[in-house]
């Protein structure tokens, strides 16, 4: 009885889930199935930043990819320009982000919605248009190859991608369950119910809004230091509409639903490549889909499936053990 | 001087364009509370089938741009039913319903580009070559004549939503549903006709576009920040603020380029709507309207 307690625990479950992901590449062993999870790894933690701000807090934000992009470019430019070690790179990307969006967002977060998505776009679009036509520093359209990889070994970068990830799934996990959480929780429950216990929305929503620029930006670095390019279509649009879809479709403001989205959506478009070109379509009809007929997201369709067959469980050991 | 008369003239030409979509914008966001993110593709589908009209089968330009109108504003009529529609239904936020426009927009640029390729086009001159020369400075017909339409098309539609009842039932739902069903309007279909309205003066203004630039599948996504700006900066609800704000954008993106440099046009259009949001965030002309 002891061991399947103790294999049904909820610490036995996820420490065996992390050394299969840390174990992983091992098991594996195909470089192309290993790059598509370092770009599964990447995108979960963008999309856990992105739904701390849209699902919790509620704001709407379609240029998260402009952050993607400073934290990709003031990265690969302070390793190329000063040698800095790259995780300092990566860091002082996701710092760059977090002060840029806490610039935009003191202004325009004070309004409501409609005003926020449009600022978005904009603030996208001004960001790509501006790496494009800034070309002394940049590089202009073509981009800046040759960006310093993080490791030579594809195995270890999957590792330090996958732990910084879990790093990051540790700590937003904590940031929803302390005190700052339980308001977020608040804010996505009942706005004016908030409101009215004394949460300043305001703040907690830009306290959301610069949480997310960093993992971006953080996020952004690593895509480059990878892919060891670094191209101003990291701004455009549709990287900002991925993070959208994958919260959208996962569930806004389940903590899991985003993430499994992030890391589906990642790989099946890749895996059944002749997707390819129709993958934009494919997401349009998926995003329309899914908001007219599980506006919730599918995550809490799954959750019920889950606990119902959790419980199934548990009702037959129990029959068991008599 | 020359050059100060021809960037004026450029801007009331791009200016008059961003008025008509933006126009639709507002109307879209106070009839059917609705950010319709898709009013770029709508632009785009306007813009191509007045080319394909005009270059492959030589139809007259006015005759092109009216077909498109009707055209595009049919299609938009089966947007509303099979998205906002159910979205409205269902109740979800403003936000949701954007995004599933945002799927639209998505939809709609692939398909186009599916069809039609992915290279650029642009309507070669229709009004001959032969400039006018008014005391001294050269302007093409080109540039006289997409104001004018402009002009005369965002008269048509302040005087459609003003004077007449289609345009009062319009008002009235903008203002308040309830009491709008309950003196005998029908609330879909004064939506459906919002939106359709809306999204041909789009394609009116794409149909226009195509004289002027090169348009391809994706433009839509592209132009619609621009448009966002001005609508934000006349003020979300404003007729008269968007059509100040047009022109006064469209001229002074025409300025910036002429005098600046065109790498600083987008963050010309950015900056003016930080310091609108900063300084008045309402708007130029932020006050209930459309009522």
């Amino acid at each position: 009885m002891k061991v399947i307690s103790l294999l049904s625990s909820k610490f036995f479950i996820y420490g065996f889930l992390f050394t299969l992901g840390i174990l992983l590449p091992f098991i594996i062993r195909s470089e192309y199935s290993i790059h598509l999870l370092i770009l599964c790894c990447i995108w979960i933690m963008m999309t856990t930043g992105y739904n701390l701000l849209y699902g919790y807090t509620g704001p709407l934000s379609f240029g998260q990819a402009a952050f993607i992009a400073i934290g990709a470019y003031t990265s690969t430019l302070l390793v190329l320009n000063f040698s800095v070690p790259w995780p300092l790179g990566m860091l002082s990307g996701g710092v760059m982000a977090a002060i840029i969006a806490a610039l935009i967002g003191i202004p325009v977060l004070r309004l409501t919605g409609v005003y926020f998505a449009f600022v978005t776009i904009g603030f996208g679009e001004v960001t790509r248009l501006t790496i494009i036509n800034w070309e002394s520093l940049t590089g202009g359209p073509y981009g800046i190859i040759e960006v310093p990889p993080m490791f030579e070994s594809l195995t270890l970068t999957y590792i330090f991608v996958f732990l910084v990830m879990m790093f990051i799934f540790l700590v937003t996990h904590r940031i929803v369950h302390s005190r700052i959480g339980r308001a977020f929780v608040a804010i996505r429950e009942g706005k004016d119910m908030a409101e009215s216990i004394g949460i300043n929305i305001v703040n907690y929503r830009l306290l959301a809004y610069i949480i997310s620029a960093f993992l971006c930006g953080v996020g952004g670095a690593m895509m480059v230091h990878y892919l060891r390019y670094c191209y101003p279509e990291l701004a455009s649009i549709f990287l900002s509409v991925n993070l959208v879809l994958y919260t959208i479709i996962g569930g806004p403001g389940t903590f899991l639903g985003p993430a499994v989205a992030a890391f589906l959506f990642t790989l099946f478009p890749e895996l059944f490549r002749f997707i390819g070109d129709y993958k934009p379509l494919l997401f349009g009809v998926i995003l329309v889909v899914v908001i007219i007929f599980a506006p919730r997201g599918l995550g809490p369709i799954f959750r019920s499936l889950f606990s119902a067959s959790i419980a199934r469980i548990k009702s037959m050991k129990l029959a068991k053990a008599k | 001087m020359e050059l100060l008369v021809q960037q004026l003239a450029n801007g009331l030409m791009t200016g008059s364009i961003y008025v008509m979509v933006a126009l639709g914008i507002i109307i879209t966001l106070n009839v059917l509370h609705v950010a319709n993110l898709a009013h770029g593709a709508f632009v785009m589908l306007g813009g191509f089938v007045t080319y394909f009209l005009m270059s492959n089968h030589g139809i007259n330009f006015f005759v092109a741009l009216i077909v498109s109108f009707i055209v595009v504003g049919m299609f938009s009529v089966v947007v509303e039913k099979l998205v906002v529609r159910p979205c409205r239904i269902k109740g979800l936020s403003i936000l949701v319903a954007s995004v599933a426009l945002v799927g639209v927009a998505f939809i709609i640029d692939e398909l186009a580009s599916l069809l039609w390729g992915l290279d650029p086009q642009l309507v070669t001159v229709p009004f001959g070559g032969q400039p006018i020369v008014i005391w001294g400075i050269h302007l093409s017909v080109l540039r006289l004549v997409i104001p004018f339409i402009g002009i005369v098309s965002i008269i048509l539609l302040v005087l459609f939503i003003y004077k007449t009842k289609m345009g009062r039932a319009l008002r009235a739902v903008a203002q308040e549903q309830e009491a709008a069903s309950l003196v005998g309007i029908n609330i879909d279909n004064t939506m459906s006709l919002g939106f359709a309205i809306s999204c041909g003066l789009a394609a009116v203004g794409g149909g226009l576009l195509v004289q002027m630039i090169p348009i391809y599948t994706h433009i839509g996504l592209a132009l619609i920040f621009k448009i966002f700006a001005i609508v934000i900066i006349g003020g979300l609800t404003s007729l008269p603020g968007a059509i100040a704000t047009g022109y006064l954008l469209g001229i002074g993106e025409a300025m910036v380029s002429g005098y600046i440099g065109t790498g600083y046009r987008e963050l010309f259009f950015f900056a003016a709507m930080m310091l609108i949001l900063v300084i008045r965030p309402s708007g130029l002309l932020g006050r209930p309207l459309l009522r």
